[in-house]
């Protein structure tokens, strides 16, 4: 076996919770304070073999990041070693480099240069990039007057284009229509079968499981589990169902400010003959979330995001798009909310929770909550499909014509 | 030496940031490359009528315009340069944040726009000698090294500033005041003759002093830089690059961090 694509071997990062001052007298050896750092990394060591595809997953905060911003030498480890065999092209956003006030044609040479791609290289695939990209009419057209999906379309075809052996990407897939994430995936498998090297962060385990042949668990800065995919991402969705059990008051692995925080909540089914623990196919479904906040709340928006253990989100419920309340509410208390028929295919679901006050995020629990959708209750559908062949349900009525035959 | 093979390896990156910095400027401007011209040229006319009606400076038998513009050249590049380096690292936070280019690059792209404007600019002291009757002479070539070692000190003191700038913004507003204090210790307006004898061991100490006196000479007077000045000038240059350097690799790495 040859040279590793990749070698992470012990690596420490730490960052200081306040400003960063305290970096530059470190540089001349004076003592830090201690009292403020955080370690995002502890101790990760993994290696890359060429060709392979290493999907990197685990909850927000988990240092998945701070891992691809030490492997593209953004920042620097505090311990530890990192060795990269080849060309390595890193994109951990879409458009890095884009001017506003350039054009599409001028921005896809700047962006190539700045990802590593030579002049040359880039005059060759120009034409393909912008074909690609779908926006051929606007190519001369500064990209400030872009809309945001042609933007997007325009950063990720360039990105897609580069050749290099080692492909670094963080959760870029998350952007742009259904129709282009696919065109995006498809890109990114042949750059797989293609034998580069490819890290891949992402949220979306039916992307992982599709594309990535090992998969690497983080959780606060350690890994959890490193390995096939399969199991990887198995036990990883497992975990997140097993943590849906804990109750609430338990779980301090929350985002926000802190100034309102969770204290309950429920899911169960809503039927015309009332409400019901299990949740029906077709039922409605009523959230509801016991808060407390530290002192009187300013705007409160509450949102929930219902989802697939493998395939993400389904639907996001959120009080402010939905017009919010009619009277505000207090200081402590419980909000419902009662949505549509579900709609949603047998399977189990999570349930996320977040507030936000005046516009900041105050708490968020992750997988606070689950539940089974249960194979009955949506009329007119003997079967119902599982979960693995579709997400929604929908009524449908089929016809056929017999086709006359000429003559 | 690693950095050199690495810059080499970077070098189109660079040449399209510094594409984009001087392109950025002219977009949705209407007298766009016109301001380049039109800025150096109204201050001439303004030190003209100050240093020759309301005050008299003596500009050693020359015209007063083509005296002050031959060295008013070198200094506007030498400020707008130390600004723009100053911030350089700072303004492409977004960049250095999402992707891996050697960062001192940044830094010697900044410069593209002010090396451009300058020799832009220097079209118009051709028309002032023209009008002036100042005959040209083979010391003018000078003109090519002279501003190979300002853009060598401006990267030598931009390095130091950017890096502190990175983690305290107050080198910014710093720079701001000590650009002002060091138009007056330059020989900009004045001649260096007019310096009192007794001041010279300090005053020759600024780095600016032989370069900018040296494109007076070239450009102006016809007799090469003074060698003992221009000595002091590429010794802060070769001080301050190789320990800006050495700060620099030991701070870009936290760059990402800090920004």
């Amino acid at each position: 076996m040859g040279k590793p694509a990749v070698v992470v071997d012990h690596l420490w990062k730490r960052y200081h919770k306040r400003f960063g001052t305290s970096t530059l007298w470190s540089l001349f050896g004076r003592r830090e304070r201690t009292d403020d750092e955080f370690w995002a990394l502890k101790d990760v060591s993994f290696e890359v073999q060429p060709g392979e595809c290493l999907g990197i997953i685990g909850p927000n905060g988990s240092g998945k990041s701070t891992l691809l911003k030490i492997l593209s030498r953004i920042t620097k480890p505090t311990r530890g070693r990192i060795e990269v065999n080849g060309r390595v092209a890193s994109m951990l956003e879409v458009g890095t480099g884009f001017h506003p006030d350039l054009t599409g044609r001028e921005n896809i040479y700047l962006n190539g240069a700045v990802l590593g791609m030579k002049r040359a290289e880039i005059r060759k695939r120009f034409d393909e990039i912008v074909a690609f990209s779908g926006v051929e009419e606007f190519i001369d057209v500064p990209v400030k007057r872009y809309s945001s999906g042609m933007y997007v379309r325009l950063a990720f075809a360039v990105a897609a284009h580069i050749q290099t052996d080692i492909l670094i990407m963080d959760e870029v897939l998350a952007v742009g229509d259904a129709e282009f994430q696919n065109k995006c995936l498809g890109k990114m498998e042949s750059a797989a079968s293609e034998g580069r090297t490819v890290l891949f962060v992402s949220h979306n385990m039916a992307a992982i499981r599709a594309l990535c042949t090992r998969a690497h668990w983080l959780d606060q800065g350690k890994t959890v589990q490193i390995g096939d995919t399969a199991s990887v991402v198995g036990r990883y969705i497992e975990g997140a169902a097993r943590l849906t059990d804990r109750p609430l008051s338990d779980r301090t692995d929350r985002e926000g400010d802190g100034s309102v925080r969770f204290t309950s909540v429920t899911v169960e089914g809503v039927t015309p003959d009332g409400p019901r623990a299990v949740i029906g196919a077709n039922d409605r479904i009523r959230i509801r979330m016991g808060y407390r906040a530290s002192k009187a709340p300013g705007a409160l928006v509450f949102r929930v995001s219902i989802g697939d253990y493998t395939r993400g989100g389904i639907y996001f419920l959120d009080s402010d798009a939905a017009g919010g309340f009619a009277a505000p509410p207090a200081t402590e208390g419980v909000v419902e909310c009662c949505t549509g028929p579900a709609r949603i295919s047998p399977g189990p679901c999570y349930v996320h929770i977040a507030v936000f006050n005046n516009g900041q995020r105050a708490d968020r629990v992750a997988y606070a909550h689950n539940f089974i959708v249960e194979p009955a209750g949506f009329d007119g559908l003997r079967n119902l499909p599982p979960r693995q062949h579709a997400l929604g349900l929908i009524e449908q009525r089929w016809t056929a014509q017999a086709e006359r035959t000429p003559g | 030496m690693i950095c050199a093979r690495e810059w080499w390896d970077y070098r189109e990156a660079a040449m399209q940031l510094a594409w984009r910095e001087i392109r950025v400027r002219f977009k949705q401007s209407f007298l766009g490359v016109a301001w380049t011209i039109i800025q150096p040229l109204s201050l001439m006319v303004l030190f003209t009528i100050i240093f020759t009606r309301f005050l008299k400076v003596p500009s050693e038998n020359y015209p007063y315009p083509i005296f002050i513009y031959s060295v008013l050249l070198p200094w506007g590049l030498f400020s707008t340069g130390l600004i723009r380096a100053t911030s350089s690292i700072v303004n492409n936070a977004g960049l250095i944040q999402k992707i891996y280019i050697p960062r001192e690059i940044f830094i010697v792209v900044s410069l593209a726009p002010p090396v451009a404007d300058f020799l832009l600019s220097t079209v118009i002291y051709i028309g002032l000698m023209a009008w002036f009757h100042v005959a040209p002479t083979w010391q003018m070539l000078w003109f090519f090294p002279l501003l190979a070692a300002e853009v060598l000190l401006i990267l030598g003191i931009g390095i130091w500033l950017a890096t502190f700038n990175a983690f305290y913004r107050d080198a910014s507003s710093a720079l701001g005041l000590l650009l002002q204090l060091w138009f007056y210790a330059t020989p900009i307006f004045y001649p260096l003759a007019s310096v009192p004898a007794r001041f010279m061991p300090f005053y020759r100490l600024n780095p600016a002093v032989g370069i900018m006196d040296g494109f007076r000479n070239v450009l102006l007077k016809g007799v090469p830089p003074d060698a003992a000045l221009m000595a002091i000038s590429l010794g802060w240059i070769v001080f301050l690059l190789l320990g800006g350097l050495l700060l620099f690799r030991r701070a870009e790495g936290y760059f990402a961090d800090v920004l």
